[in-house]
This record gives C-alpha cells, structure tokens and sequence, in this order.
C-alpha cells in the first residue's frame, strides 16, 4: 500500500526533470534531425522534404573530410594519452610516498582551470615562431640545443591537432590518474599481500590484480574525453 | 498531522514558484523610472579593438551631445571581419530579437542576407529628409540598393588593396616600392636573400584578402568586376596566371601566420620584423593607436598591379524590420550620416568619410592621401569584405582557399572556384 504511494510520489517528483530533458534535449534533437533532412538554407526557414541530399553533399565535401579526420587524431591522442598519464601517475602514487597528498593535488589542479585559460596558455607556449620571433617551447628547446624538437605545433599540416590534444591531455590526466587511484586502493591489501608471500613481482600483481579495476576507469575517461571535446 | 502540514507547505511553495515563473517578461523601463534615458537604442557591430572601437566610441560621443536622452546599448561581439558577430546576429535574427540597427558591409552582403530575408527597411526616406544623396558618392548607391531602395547608411569608406611597408627595411636594402607583380616579386626575393621576412600574413580571411588584391592586380579592373557578374571565366588562363601568382606569393610569408592576427601580421611591419604586409586601410588607424609615424615607421602603396584602382569596402548601419525602438534607431541612423558623425568617427577608425563633403584637414596623412584616390580612382568592390559577393558565395570561395592553402594545388583551387560561381554566383 505504501509502496504504491511511494511510487507515485517519487514518479511526480522526477517527471518534472524528465520532462524538461524530453523537450529541450530530445525535443531538439528531433527538430535538428528533421531540418538536416530539409532544403533550409539562408536565413529564411524552409522546411521542404530534401531526403538525405545534405548528407551525400557534407561526406563528398572535402572539408569534412578534414574535419573527420582532426576529430579522430585529437580523440585518439587524448583519450590514450590521458588513460596513460593518469595511470603512470596513478601507479607512482600507490606506492605510499611521503608527500603522496601534495602530490595527488598538484595532479588534480589542472582539472579547476578553465578551458579558455588553458588553451591561451597553451597557445603562447606552443607558439609556433620560428627564427627571430621564437618563443615558448619553441624557444626552450632551442636554447637547450634540443633543435630537433622544435616545431609548429598547432599549426603542423594534417597533424597539428595532436598538439592540442596535449594541452587537454595536461588538463585531464589529474581526473583519469584520481579515478585509477581509487580503483586502486579499492582493492583490499589482504589481497596483494597473500601474492607477495607466494612469489609474485609488483609486475605481476598489478597485471593480474589491479587490472580488474580498469575498464570501469577507462569508460570514465572517455567520457570525461568527451566533455573536452564540446569545449573543442 | 505534521507529514499532511508538510505535503501542504510543499505544495503551496510549488504553486507560488509556479505562478512567478508564468508572470509574463519584465517590460522595459517606463519613463518615469530613468529619468535621465527614456529611450535606448542597440547597436550591434564586431567593432572591439584597435582603431575600430575608438572610432565607435567618438561617434558615440556625437550621438549623447545631440540625443542625451537616449541611451546607447553598446552590443558589440569582437572577430575580425565580423565573423564571430555575424553568427551572432543571425541567431538573434532567428529568434526575433533583433538588435535595433546592426553594422554590416555595404554590398551584397547586406542585400544577399538580410534584403532576401526581409529584415532590414529601405531607408529612402531618410536620405531625401537628411539630404545624403547630394554628400555620398555616386558609384556607392546602387551597391547599397535594390530595385531603387537603398538600405543602409554608410559611415565610412575603406580600401582594402593597400600595400604597406617598412620604409627603413626597404631603403636599408636598396629596394623600391613595387608596382607590378614582378617588381614585388623580386623586391620579395632580395628582401628574403638578406634575411628580412619580406611579407607578413594572419590567419585565413587575411590570405582570402591577399587573394582578391592578387586577382585585381593581375586581371586589372574591368575582368576582376567580370568575375562577380558572370562575365569573366573563372576557369580562363587569366585568372590561372592570378592563382599561380598568389600562390608564390605566399611562400614569402610568415610561417606562423596561422596563429596570428590581422593586428599582429600589420605590427610586424612597424616593428621592423617584416617588409610588406597586405591589409585594408584600418591597419592606418591601428599604427596611430601605436603611436607610429606615418612615412617614418610605415609607408603605403596600392597592392601591385592595381594602381589608380581603389578596391573598397564601407561599412554601414541599417535598420531592423521589427527594431524595438525604430525612433532611437532613427536618430541613430541621422547621426551615422551626419557631417559631426562621419568627422569624429572616420579620422579615428582610420577611415575616409563616406560623405565627400567631410573636413580634409581632421584627417591623417595617409588619410588625405586616400580621400584623394576615392575621388580619382576607378572604383571595384571588395571580396573579403562583402561588396561583391554574398555570404554563401564568398564562404565557399573561403573553403576552397582553406584547401588550398594546405595542398598548394592551383588546379583543384581553380576548379572548386568555378564550381563555386556556379552553385552560389552568376556562372552558369
């Protein structure tokens, strides 16, 4: 009896939320999907039946193409750079260093500076100058007598988008490195200790044991990816 | 009895913030309320920086000495030639909220976009009442008309085929200012040889800018005008010739011109770290905001090839259909035209009057240089700027470049450029 009124309650508290989500999320995506099929070009509506012309034109468009393909590098450079770092750094932390929580927030920091921050400071450090004007990267390497690694960076032909996903990777490594931390201490000690005792290196304990908590992990990563994408 | 008196509190709480959030949208501000503006009028332009917001900020001044009982709503978006603003402005324009008067560029742009989508009212009226068809110049009427109504008043006149050079660079390697594209090539090839960065380029819309000076330049004034009404081919040898000199061209420039601006590119050249930079006459405004001397610190020709031609562009303010406050827009308007207006806007933008009975002697030397040429010149319009082309006809152009510019293949850029005046220009 009381259950049913719970039910009831807890349908009217919640269906104002997923009816706001209905309209303005599926709603919209509905209508997006209804003027992709249209002839709407310019500034005036025009809401007549083009079947699928608009996507034949944008997958011929050469541009797309260059399109997709920096989409595909900067997602493939950042999610398995951020699985990567995070994890290494991750890995360092679990071994019960000293200044472990200095460390864990100095990892974490980036994740509080905003995107556009991020990205001017980016921007003067990857400055892709070269010659007289250098400077940034460009120009510690130089200095340093490391010529080779000096570059264009973002503005690298085909391959420049690499070069941003390194400023996102530097932004949110802090995130994937906390998720593995968890997943890592998440495992009880008892654990890894009976390993220890029967002769397993540190390699091995971590492939056998620890790596239960990955995937999880690497979902979360992912779709923290995809929040730097829409700053993208 | 205290879980019903709290479904009942509850329930009160959600109907008293239901009924706020249904009270109808604050209406604006009776008179009585602001006692010193009763009346507001929003003018929405790209004008953030350098020369550009100064100039609107004197015009400004003017509007508040002749109508201090309007307030003026500055909603100005920046990116350089106004395109973050204008993407910006359609969105409002979809939405139907439209700002009171907007800025836009003389030309098609206006009359491709905003006539074809009837948002903007002829303003016929206006100029028999202010007398501006006698002030404005002839050639300018009919690119801001159509079919007999004009649609904006122009503020300013701006060239955009301006070559602009470090005097000291060029005398220090014995090279003169050239004329014709070979002269500019060889200046270029000395200027390299000596260490020099000969030309100094931004991000795209600046290239696409360097392209049409090159397409002037090359074809000359009459074929460059047949470009945009059908009667050049697009395909032809000619405009090849233009495409294989603009692409040489650009291996005289920066490497890093992808990440800079049009400011940083011009700055270059006064700073001594570049010969030659192509870029409309606003660069002037920009170098006396720096604090640079004209003739000592930055010299200027027309781009070569194109002398005693005068490619320009003007921008103009028009009025919305639907304009919450067409009264203020109106006074707006009156000012934007006026001999006060265009005096305190132009010297500052780095811009000639588009009236031709403006105070020669408020304006800068390279200024006076230009109000000259305006009325001298053969006049063409401007690519980059919207005189010649409408919106979607230009972006593809601009998407062809964008290619270009990362294969280098003239051909596939002449054939998408014939492609392009078919599907969006006069071409057949």
């Amino acid at each position: 009896m009381s259950k049913d009124k719970d039910r009831v309650l807890n349908i009217i508290l919640v269906s104002p939320s997923i009816l706001a989500v209905l309209i303005f999320v599926y709603g919209f995506i509905a209508w997006s999907v209804r003027v992709s099929l249209s002839r709407w070009k310019g500034l005036t509506p025009d809401y007549t039946w083009n079947r699928f012309n608009n996507y034949i034109e944008l997958f011929q468009d050469l541009r797309f193409a260059v399109d997709v393909r920096n989409t595909l590098i900067f997602t493939g450079v950042f999610v398995i750079g951020s699985l990567l770092l995070g994890f290494l750094l991750a890995v360092m932390l679990d071994q019960g260093l000293r200044g472990e929580g200095f460390f864990r927030s100095l990892f974490l920091f980036p994740m509080a500076i905003s995107y556009i921050v991020t990205g001017v400071v980016w921007r003067w450090l990857m400055n892709p100058a070269m010659g007289s004007r250098m400077s940034g990267f460009n120009l510690l390497f130089a200095n340093l007598g490391l010529d080779s690694l000096v570059n264009a960076w973002h503005t690298t032909p085909q391959w420049g988008m690499a070069a941003i996903a390194l400023a996102a990777i530097w932004q949110m490594s802090g995130y994937t490195m906390a998720l593995y931390l968890a997943g890592l201490r998440a495992i009880p000690q008892e654990l890894k200790e009976a390993a220890r005792i029967d002769g397993a290196s540190e390699v091995q304990i971590y492939r056998h044991i620890d790596s239960a908590s990955f995937p999880g992990n690497a979902l979360r990563a992912d779709h923290s990816g995809a929040y730097v994408f829409e700053g993208v | 009895m205290n879980k019903k008196l709290f479904y009942l509190v509850s329930a009160l709480m959600i109907v008293s913030l239901a009924l706020a959030s249904c009270a109808p949208a604050a209406t604006e501000a009776p008179a009585t309320q602001a006692p010193v503006a009763t009346d507001q009028v929003e003018v929405f332009s790209w004008w953030t920086g350098g020369g550009e917001a100064a100039g609107l900020e004197a015009m400004i001044q003017v509007f508040a000495s002749t109508d201090p009982n309007i307030e003026f709503v500055n909603a100005a978006v920046a990116g350089g030639a106004g395109t973050n603003a204008r993407a910006v402005l359609a969105t409002r324009l979809q939405a139907g909220d439209p700002p009171d008067s907007w800025q836009g560029h003389a030309g098609q742009e206006l009359i491709g976009t905003y006539v074809a989508a009837g948002q903007i009212e002829p303003l016929n009226d206006l100029y028999e009442s202010e007398g501006w068809l006698d002030v404005m110049p002839e050639t300018l009427i009919p690119l801001i008309s159509q079919d007999g109504n004009i649609y904006s008043v122009p503020v300013n006149i701006h060239r955009a085929n301006v070559l602009w050079y470090n005097p000291g660079l060029l005398e220090a390697n014995g090279v003169e200012v050239p004329t014709t594209m070979d002269e500019w090539f060889a200046a270029m090839d000395t200027l390299q040889a000596a260490g020099v960065q000969p030309l100094a380029l931004g991000e795209q819309w600046t290239k696409l800018h360097l392209l049409e000076t090159v397409l002037l330049g090359t074809l000359g004034p009459e074929a460059y005008n047949g470009l945009w009404d059908g009667t050049t081919d697009w395909g032809s040898a000619e405009v090849k010739t233009a495409l294989e000199n603009y692409a040489k061209v650009l291996t005289y420039a920066n490497s890093d011109s992808a990440s800079l601006t049009w400011q940083d590119a011009s700055q270059l050249v006064v700073n001594g770290e570049a010969a030659f930079n192509v870029m409309g006459d606003w660069a002037a405004g920009y170098f006396i905001e720096l604090g640079k001397t004209a003739n000592t610190d930055y010299g200027w020709a027309a781009t070569p090839g194109s002398g005693g031609v005068f490619q320009f562009l003007s921008d103009s303010f028009v009025l919305a259909v639907g304009a919450p406050h067409r009264d203020a827009a109106l006074a707006w308007l009156k000012v934007a035209g006026s001999k006060e207006g265009q005096e305190a806007f132009n010297p500052v933008k780095g811009s000639i009057c588009a009236r031709t009975d403006c105070d020669q002697s408020l304006f800068g030397e390279y200024l006076q240089s230009a109000m000259a040429d305006w009325s001298s010149n053969t006049v063409v319009g401007s690519l980059t700027h919207g005189v010649v082309a409408n919106d979607s006809w230009k972006t593809e152009i601009d998407t062809s470049l964008g290619l270009f510019l990362t294969n280098s293949d003239v051909d596939a850029f002449q054939t998408a450029l014939v492609a392009a005046c078919a599907s969006s220009g006069p071409c057949k």
